[in-house]
């Protein structure tokens, strides 16, 4: 189980203004906050957390086995790095911002000591009922066994409050991000879902631009056997400026929504024209 | 992202000492005059600007003598590209080209590695090569933190039939690329053409060159490029200023959403609804009412704006923040206040209730459901 509510989180950046009012909700939200890392103010108490040094000392006092890191982006590599040496086994990045090759370099570590990173520029994970990382708001969620994966944060959102609306509750969302490179894409996601035994349905949500809903077709295509219903934003969106000849090249005719819609169909996956349409399509 | 000029590009590989043509950069007829007679003749008279196929566009032009140099700036400086003005030429030794080739790289966002293509076939339209003769370009893909010193490009250049002092020269020009990738936050570094010359010389004759703004702490001179200033139109500047981003979008609505993909996702809806959006501002996570109200005082210089549509769903952001940004405008800005140009909002997730009751007392209705929202949007910018 990557996240229920035995998990120990701690928080990097709980004493700036973000840091703090999201780890009262995810406290608010019986997730088990066992502290928060400032160097500095190690050995003070901030509305009831206890605040250490240093990732590895908060881990010797609380047994934390996740973190969710909200400091400035430029802070970001550093606290990353902190965390994956201290042992910490799933990370959460919300911070947005990062440069791309301080996200390479948190990505490659992460890989290399088997940690679960999601982010950054995410919302994070919640598994309605038990707990929840990161930033999703709480009154819109449901306990039941749908399982989403989004690269948008408000989009996220917005399915989550559909299907609760539809009484379909979720299992747990996972807001991948938005940047192009990321920790948890859309395979990991699907991968997680596809092995997760409270997991029945899975709602992806893909955006135009990059190749992840192609690649995630391709894997749905292969591994995925339980339904898959899928929704693409910026179908009206104009062409953009390009990425640049590479970037052409290597993608070759990807990054429409018109070429992941039709990558997802031929996967199986149905494919919502409005988010309120989802519900359905399960049926 | 942001793609950087010809000559902010150059300054960068000057850093990293590879071979280029002498240059410089000149905002006036008289001064290109004065650099080609630096220079020597004949120059090259490049505009200075973000859009590609400067060639075609008359935008870059040979110089044999002095009279055509004036007569060449002046023709560009007089022309547009991007909706502006051209302001900068980039005044350059002509090159004595036997020989063209490129070389572009990007990062693979999947696999970490840099993705390294070269081709024999230079100077030309290299999407079409793509397209029409893939096997012109060789594709090498460098791991993460892998090694890229000049020999691991070596027998793909001599199976091209590259030997000698060109060979080695164009391995150690495609190492350095890599390196820059990495210590310059760079997402893709091409050149188009690299030249060899009749004297066997290797030249950098382009650079196209894309930077992360998120790496901008690190470089913090590129905050000053003129590529910075061109890239951003006053509104953009404006919205940039305040921490937000804005589109312009050329249709009717202006749209007001928290995150980019609510806003593509209400773009997508209003298009299915019939309408189309004027602008896009994206207030991102955590804003409060103040960005709320800056955000939609630049919404309302735009001309065009037939209504206002409010779409925010809040995580990161609280909702009554965004309410009383709301208000906040509303009180400020008269085309709101008189109704000339109708407001529909739409809140829900952190704090929606409190952010509803702040609208609703004010006489405002609040959805909480988008797609009432965006249809009325649309009707109300029919007059409807």
């Amino acid at each position: 189980m990557l996240l229920d509510s035995t998990t120990k989180v701690i928080v990097q950046g709980i004493t700036g203004s973000q840091g703090l009012y999201h780890a009262k909700l995810m406290r608010d939200y019986n997730t088990q906050v066992v502290g928060g890392v400032r160097p500095g103010k190690g050995g003070q108490e901030v509305d009831g957390f206890p605040i250490f040094d240093s990732v590895m000392e908060a881990i010797d006092a609380t047994s934390a086995t996740a973190s969710v890191i909200f400091v400035p982006a430029k802070f970001v590599l550093g606290a990353a790095i902190e965390a994956i040496v201290a042992g910490i086994k799933l990370l959460i990045i919300v911070t947005e911002g990062v440069a791309v090759q301080d996200t390479m370099e948190i990505k490659h570590r992460a890989l290399k000591a088997g940690v679960d990173l999601i982010g950054p520029n995410c919302p994070g994970l919640i598994a309605p009922g038990k707990a929840k990382i990161g930033i999703i708001p709480t009154n819109i969620v449901l306990p039941g066994n749908v399982g989403i994966v989004s690269r948008s944060g408000t989009l996220t959102y917005e399915v989550i409050y559909q299907l609760t609306n539809a009484g379909m509750g979720q299992s747990l969302c996972v807001g991948i991000g938005g940047d192009p490179i990321k920790g948890w894409n859309f395979i990991e996601s699907l991968e997680y879902f596809q092995n997760d035994p409270n997991t029945d349905k899975i709602v992806m949500i893909g955006e135009i631009g990059g190749n992840a809903e192609e690649l995630a077709a391709e894997y749905i295509k292969n591994n995925v056997t339980k339904p898959v219903v899928g929704f693409i934003a910026g179908k009206s969106a104009r062409e953009g400026k390009t990425m640049g000849h590479a970037g052409a090249i290597v993608m070759g005719n990807v990054g429409t929504a018109a070429g992941k819609i039709k990558a997802l169909e031929e996967a199986g996956v149905k494919v919502a024209e409005k988010l309120s349409e989802i519900p359905d399509l399960f049926k | 992202m942001g793609l950087i000029l010809e000559f902010e590009g150059k300054e960068l590989f000057r850093k990293y000492k590879l071979n280029l043509s002498k240059s410089i950069l000149v905002t006036s007829a008289e001064e290109a005059k004065e650099a080609s007679s630096k220079l020597g003749l004949p120059v090259v008279v490049k505009a200075q600007v973000l859009s590609g196929g400067r060639g075609k566009r008359g935008l870059i032009k040979l110089a044999k003598t002095a009279e055509e140099v004036i007569q060449h700036s002046i023709d560009i400086l007089s022309m547009q590209s991007d909706g502006r003005q051209v302001t900068h030429l980039l005044i350059e030794e002509g090159a004595d080209i036997a020989e063209e080739y490129f070389i572009s790289m990007v990062t693979d966002s999947y696999t970490l590695e840099t993705l390294v293509l070269f081709s024999i076939e230079g100077g030309v339209d290299i999407e079409n090569l793509a397209e029409e003769r893939p096997e012109m370009i060789d594709k090498i893909r460098i791991p993460f933190n892998g090694d890229h010193q000049p020999f691991i490009f070596m027998s793909t250049l001599a199976k091209r039939g590259l030997t000698g002092n060109k060979k080695i020269q164009i391995a150690r020009i495609m190492s350095t690329m890599v390196t820059m990738m990495q210590k310059e936050d760079i997402t893709l570094c091409e050149i188009n053409p690299l030249v060899v010359t009749k004297n066997e010389e290797v030249i950098v004759l382009d650079a196209r060159i894309i930077v992360d703004a998120n790496a901008t702490f690190r470089h913090p001179e590129r905050a000053e490029y003129l590529s910075e200033e061109l890239r951003n139109s006053e509104n953009e500047k404006d919205a940039k200023a305040q921490d937000l981003a804005y589109v312009d979008l050329g249709g009717e609505i202006g749209m007001l959403s928290v995150g980019a993909g609510l806003g593509m996702a209400t773009a997508d809806l209003i298009a299915v609804f019939g309408g189309s959006p004027r602008n896009f501002l994206d207030v991102g996570g955590g804003a409060g009412a103040d960005k709320v109200e800056h955000a939609l005082r630049i919404m309302l210089k735009d001309a065009g704006l037939k209504s206002i549509l409010i779409n925010a769903f809040g995580g990161i952001t609280r909702l009554d923040e965004v309410a009383t940004g709301i208000l906040q405008a509303r009180d400020k800005f008269d085309k709101i206040k008189s109704g000339e140009i109708p407001l529909v909002c739409r809140l829900m997730g952190t704090n929606y209730v409190e952010g509803i009751k702040i609208l609703e007392d004010a006489g405002i209705k609040a959805y909480k459901d988008m797609e009432p929202a965006i249809e009325e949007a649309v009707n109300a910018a029919k007059g409807n």
